[in-house]
């Protein structure tokens, strides 16, 4: 797989999985031992972590993001999103507040074969916990 | 080779810039009309802005960057770092705590001639704040 053609497969990722909820995409675009490094607590690992991540992220969140880098070397693919968002159920231990935020995110994908290997990511959950009303902003600042 | 241009000038950065303080290299390494796109409160414009950033990073840390990935596509780069360190000085309001602190982050660099040109990242600020016990919750 070229490196366009994984940037091609990861927007499926975004656009069909986690903003349409497409589920069944997974197993087209995702290996069976897909390994999230950065899992939710009590997560699995898998093709079926994978599905239970996403379903925590739609449940809890309705989410619209917006990629603005995607950078493909090799099998790796790094990805810095905006999501504008709202928490419409719960999320993380977090009772649903009804709140709306944006926030920024790295993903560090590996693909193997043409397909979802394995994940890392980098989320801005302070700008995320403050704009919930969950953390109080730092003094000085707007929240 | 373009690509390989623009990974060194990024290993450079993190090497001798972030980790050995040297400050004056930026000269050779960023334009001087640098644009940061996460920019710390005060920070000022271009590569003099860019060389306060280091400094106070530097202080408020004394870090050490593991890269975890450095990848490189055309004219734009990402790295995915832990930062270890101590809290050593004041950082975004919040004055030194003298902790141990270990976060993650990601910069994405766009460059220009082999020179870091503008700047975005997404760091864990909330591992931080966690890690040095403030500001605690609501």
């Amino acid at each position: 797989m070229s490196e366009t053609e994984n940037k091609q497969l990861l927007r499926r990722y975004y656009e069909e999985v986690l903003m349409q909820g497409r589920l069944d995409v997974l197993e087209t675009i995702a290996r069976a031992d897909y390994v999230e490094h950065n899992p939710f607590p009590g997560h699995g690992q898998g093709l079926e972590g994978l599905r239970q991540r996403v379903n925590t992220l739609r449940t809890g969140l309705k989410q619209q993001f917006t990629l603005e880098h995607l950078i493909a070397e090799g099998d790796k693919v790094a990805v810095l999103w905006t999501t504008r968002g709202t928490q419409v159920g719960e999320f993380l231990g977090l009772p649903p507040t009804g709140k709306s935020y944006t926030i920024q995110g790295v993903d560090i994908h590996q693909l193997r074969d043409g397909r979802m290997a394995e994940h890392w990511d980098v989320v801005d959950m302070y700008g995320f916990l403050i704009q919930l009303g969950v953390v109080p902003a730092p003094s000085g600042a707007p929240a | 080779m373009t690509l390989e241009r623009n990974r060194t000038s990024i290993l450079r950065f993190f090497r001798d810039v972030i980790g050995a303080g040297n400050l004056d290299l930026l000269d050779e390494l960023a334009v001087a009309d640098y644009e940061d796109h996460v920019a710390l409160p005060g920070q000022g414009s271009g590569r003099e802005g860019l060389k306060l950033r280091v400094a106070k990073i530097r202080a408020a840390f004394q870090p050490r960057h593991e890269l975890h990935d450095v990848i490189v596509e055309a004219d734009r780069v990402a790295v995915h770092w832990t930062l270890s360190g101590v809290h050593s000085a004041e950082f975004l309001g919040l004055m030194p705590t003298r902790k141990q602190v270990e976060f993650d982050g990601v910069d994405i660099y766009q460059m220009r001639d082999g020179c870091m040109a503008a700047h975005w990242n997404v760091v864990d600020m909330w591992a931080f704040y966690r890690q040095v016990g403030g500001p605690t919750h609501k």
